[in-house]
């Protein structure tokens, strides 16, 4: 992840011996070590730089000690550029930064692993996460932070400064003030500012410079007269220095710059150049264009002797704005404001030969090239005018931008280029679509698509076509296909999708795994969709099962909830488990790293040994699940795990935060390629339904368009499942006697579908509902047969809370059942999972039921749950309280009357308290 | 400021006198010599990104900016 980076960013420039102390400006910066921020904002050429090396050098030797160490006085340096101005080459960067410093793995690197590309805020809240890790205090210095031009890092860097652990401090030079708030830090004391005003050098500071560090011997009014031209300008003032050097007509000279309105540096720079030797002044102009310089590099642009590192060195000893980059003298960069003045003076770019600027520009990208660093190389490419070159460099860059999720800068670079130069290429066209796609602009790719697809074709007079990288030409109809399959499938054209997809993987070499992957896992998810499981499981395995041997292990794992979610709704809950558990398996193998989607896998465990009753193993799975939270899940866990909290919170009566809990989920919902089997209008409509509001679920009905004629589709079939409860709802409070028959009528339809298609874990839904309906109706012979059939489905896989949940109906029917000594081992399993349910968490002692003067007596949970009545509690706060359903505490209520021979609970009440029941 | 999208014509002043060598750099935008001592840049900036990059490059340079205005095209005589 972190491969590939200038290693040269992170050094940290040493103290330049000509520097002159500057001991009240270190005295001021010292003071920001309590601060949150440092800030040196003064215009170029003002030395804000050297002022930080200076105080870095300052307090190392102060706090006398080296700076590999983790203590007092450590400090990050990265030197920023354009090019950071991605924010995840920003953050990549960043990452790489606090490095050494960090023990532990770097939530920021994983999330920057992110198949989806994450907000800037979370990386940054990633990045406050890791510096929280880092055990003793350091500076992070972010030098020349102007030349990012990124409001999104801004908004990032203001976060950063409201969270900043209190172990780090922030120090940014900039030639401007950044583009986050700093007013209220300056309000609040926690802001450090050095401005130009307190950078400029004083006159006394001017002749100690000039004197000390310069060797001039000058009289003191020509050191007042130079400090007053330059206004205390260090660059200004170095430049004259320079000019100053061996010569003879001191006097003359200041004379005429002093009484000079000229730009000073022009007036200056024509000076320092004529001073140099015939070779140096050549390899400044030479090299100008280079915003890195090593002497190999030089060479290479240069191409005539005498060798660059001896120059280099030299211009390192005269103080001619060279700045070294690390401590072996290779890299080194000219000042900037030095370099804009050097290259203002090359001929123009648009010469035609392509010597000066041009040809070293070119000459710089092939050299970079040679050494691995595309970027650069692109980079140069562009500014020497060169599109051919450029085009021949982003194509075969692509495949390692797209596997470390750089498609912004890719793209940028593509747009670059002139039509008549991409559109020959059809290896750069079919990058360009998908680079397109993965940004969601549609239109655009499809054009990118019929640019390479011309070139396929046998008619087609290939000798204008340009193709670089041969390997992926040779896949380029299968990559075409993909794409299609992609797009159509962002457009909703289900048709052309399957289409697509199925081309795809016929084109597609057997062992291109990563590129039959999106194929074959939307191909699955289209045939889900379409309720054809079989085929749905088939193509997502192959497609998982492909990541896996690509060592895509997260890609990988991303699939199993979806697998588990097909064979759950097979009603294979043992091969769901199994699912679950092999991928649990992968991701614990995988050495050192910590894999996401292992949050989603305990999860789905969890839930599942929930399904079969096995309370205290599902208890584990879902604690550990928690402990790991968003940071190891999929990207939509946030939106997943509040759909399912809210499940469990409304078995527990919690409607309000249930209703809470899926207004949030809507609102962190993104539209993914997975089908909406539970849309969050219908889990609503089903809380409305338990809360008896029925004038509200009418409403979604109406606003669905729901009715027992429509046409059946696995899609909708929970929208109609939650339409049949309303109609039995309906029939209960308000004896429609329409309505359930209605409802009896469409389950009927329901049922055939479901069964027509394989679906077991929706026939079992159904059975279920048919029980409960004819039950509600009365009709308990009715009831019994599908119930018996469901049981009879249900037993093999252990299928425990699909009974329970539906409380004190089904209770009775399954006592109905237990009666007749049907299946009784696992009726009475069921019956006891009520009664466990009902126990739960009972405290008191035994003894409490020997003295109730009751022919049947309470048992401790109906005891327990009496007390709470007689104390004013509310159905819905007795079973919140106890962790159990409301339903529960119906059916118990129900059964505590009887016992008591009440038909109230003021009368219970009553009652109890003359038995001397209540303490 | 002026807030459309049309080209506008802008004159900005800066400390100090450039030289005519520095047309290209600044976009090909006039330099003119003011008789304080100043110079004047001079000329059409197609839109706003234009303008800030006119105004980086002044930055980068370490000039002092004086003031940036507008001008539109008929009150170009009064200049």
């Amino acid at each position: 992840m972190l491969a590939n980076l200038l290693q040269t960013k992170f050094y940290i420039p040493s103290k330049r011996p000509s520097l002159i102390p500057r001991p009240h400006l270190l005295q001021k910066l010292d003071a920001g070590s309590d601060c949150k921020l440092i800030l040196i904002s003064a215009p170029a050429g003002y030395g804000k730089t050297s002022i930080v090396t200076e105080w870095i050098e300052h307090i190392q030797t102060k706090t006398n000690r080296p700076r590999s160490e983790n203590s007092v006085g450590d400090i990050c340096w990265l030197s920023l550029d354009e090019d950071d101005s991605h924010p995840q080459q920003f953050f990549r960067y960043l990452a790489a930064a606090i490095r050494p410093f960090s023990n532990i793995q770097s939530s920021l690197i994983e999330q920057l692993q992110s198949p989806q590309p994450l907000p800037t805020k979370n990386l940054m809240a990633a990045f406050v996460n890791d510096v929280t890790t880092i055990p003793a205090s350091f500076y992070l210095v972010l030098d020349d932070y102007h030349t990012l031009e990124s409001a999104e890092i801004d908004k990032a860097m203001a976060f950063l400064l409201e969270h900043m652990p209190p172990q780090m401090t922030l120090v940014i030079t900039s030639r401007s003030d950044p583009g986050f708030p700093i007013s209220r830090l300056r309000a609040r004391g926690e802001l450090i500012e050095l401005r130009a005003n307190d950078l400029r050098f004083t006159e006394t500071e001017a002749a100690q410079f000039l004197k000390q560090s310069m060797n001039l011997t000058l009289s003191s009014e020509q050191i007042a007269a130079l400090e007053k031209r330059t206004e205390g300008w260090i660059a200004g003032l170095q430049m004259a220095a320079l000019s100053l050097q061996n010569r003879d007509d001191v006097t003359h000279f200041i004379d005429g710059f002093t009484g000079s309105h000229r730009f000073i540096m022009d007036y200056l720079l024509e000076e320092v150049l004529n001073q140099q030797p015939p070779e140096v002044k050549a390899f400044l102009m030479e090299t100008a264009v280079l915003d890195h310089l090593c002497a190999d590099l030089c060479d290479a642009v240069r191409q005539s002797p005498p060798p660059s590192q001896q120059i280099l060195e030299q211009l390192e000893t005269h103080n001619l704005f060279l700045i070294p980059l690390d401590n072996e003298r290779r890299w080194y960069r000219y000042h900037h404001l030095f370099a804009d003045l050097l290259q203002q003076r090359l001929p123009p770019l648009s010469s035609p030969s392509k010597g000066g600027k041009e040809g070293g520009h070119l000459r710089a990208s092939q050299w970079y090239e040679a050494n691995g660093l595309e970027q650069k190389a692109i980079h140069h490419a562009f500014a020497a005018n060169d599109f051919e070159h450029a085009a021949r460099l982003i194509e075969l860059v692509w495949p390692k931008m797209d596997g470390s999720f750089q498609t912004d800068t890719w793209l940028e670079w593509a747009k670059m280029l002139p039509a008549t130069v991409t559109r020959t290429r059809p290896v750069f066209s079919v990058s360009y679509a998908w680079a397109l796609l993965n940004k969601g602009k549609l239109e655009g790719a499809e054009a990118r698509l019929q640019d390479a697809e011309r070139w396929l074709d046998a008619e087609t007079d290939v000798s204008e076509m340009v193709v670089i990288d041969e390997a992926r030409f040779r896949t380029l109809p299968g990559s075409i296909a993909s794409a299609r399959t992609y797009h159509a499938q962002a457009l909703g054209d289900n048709a052309n999708t399957i289409k697509y997809a199925r081309q795809a993987l016929r084109l597609l070499p057997e062992d291109d795994y990563i590129g039959r992957g999106p194929a074959a896992s939307i191909l699955g998810l289209m045939s889900w969709a379409a309720g054809d499981l079989e085929a749905a499981y088939q193509a997502l395995a192959e497609a998982m099962n492909g990541f896996e041997l690509a060592g895509q292990i997260t890609f990988a794992i991303s699939g199993t909830y979806g697998l588990a979610d097909i064979r759950i709704a097979q009603g294979r809950l043992r091969d769901a488990i199994q699912i679950y558990e092999r991928s649990l398996q992968l991701a614990l193998a995988q050495e050192g790293a910590s894999i996401r989607g292992t949050t989603d896998i305990y999860w789905g465990l969890g839930m599942l040994h929930h399904e079969q009753g096995e309370i205290e193993i599902a208890k584990q799975y879902l604690s550990k699940s928690e402990e790991l939270g968003d940071q190891m899940a999929l990207p939509d866990w946030p939106h997943r795990s509040r759909r399912a909290l809210a499940h469990i919170k409304a078995v527990q009566g919690n409607f309000k935060d249930a209703h809470i809990l899926l207004d949030e989920a809507e609102q962190l919902y993104f539209r993914g390629p997975v089908p909406d089997f539970r849309p969050i209008a219908a889990l609503k409509a089903q809380l409305w339904i338990q809360q008896g509001k029925l004038t509200e679920a009418w409403k979604w009905v109406r606003a669905r368009g729901l009715s027992v004629t429509n046409d059946l589709s696995y899609l909708r079939e929970f929208e109609h499942l939650t339409y049949v409860r309303l109609l039995i709802a309906e029939y209960k409070i308000n004896q429609t006697e329409s309505a359930v028959s209605e409802a009896v009528e469409c389950l009927q339809r329901l049922l055939a579908a479901a069964a027509d298609e394989q679906r077991m874990g929706s026939v079992l839904e159904i059975l279920v509902m048919q029980a409960l309906a004819h039950e509600a109706q009365g009709d308990i012979l009715s009831a019994c047969k599908p119930l018996e059939r469901a049981l009879t489905l249900a037993e093999p896989e252990g299928y425990v809370r699909l009974f329970v949940d539906e409380g004190v109906p089904m209770a009775q029917l399954l006592s109905t059942i237990a009666a007749k000594k049907i299946m009784s081992d696992y009726v009475g399993k069921l019956l006891g999972a009520f009664d466990i349910e009902g126990q739960a968490g009972t405290s008191k002692a035994d003894s409490s039921t020997g003295r109730q003067p009751l022919v049947d007596p309470l048992s401790e949970r109906e005891l327990e749950i009496l007390t709470h009545v007689a104390a004013g509690m509310k159905n819905k706060e007795i079973a919140a309280q106890l962790f159990v359903s409301v339903n529960t505490i119906h059916y118990h209520t129900k059964n505590i009357y009887s016992k008591l021979g009440v038909n109230s609970r003021t009368k219970a009440i009553a009652k109890a308290k003359a038995l001397n029941m209540l303490e | 400021m002026v807030m459309t999208n049309e080209h506008t014509h802008y004159h900005i002043k800066i400390q100090g006198q450039l030289d005519d060598c520095w047309k290209a750099w600044f976009e090909e935008l006039d330099i003119i010599l003011t008789t304080d001592g100043d110079t004047i840049l001079s000329g059409t900036i197609v839109d706003q990104s234009a303008l800030h990059g006119v105004l980086k490059k002044i930055s980068n340079l370490g000039l002092n900016l004086i003031s940036v205005n507008p001008h539109s095209q008929q009150n170009m005589e009064n200049f």
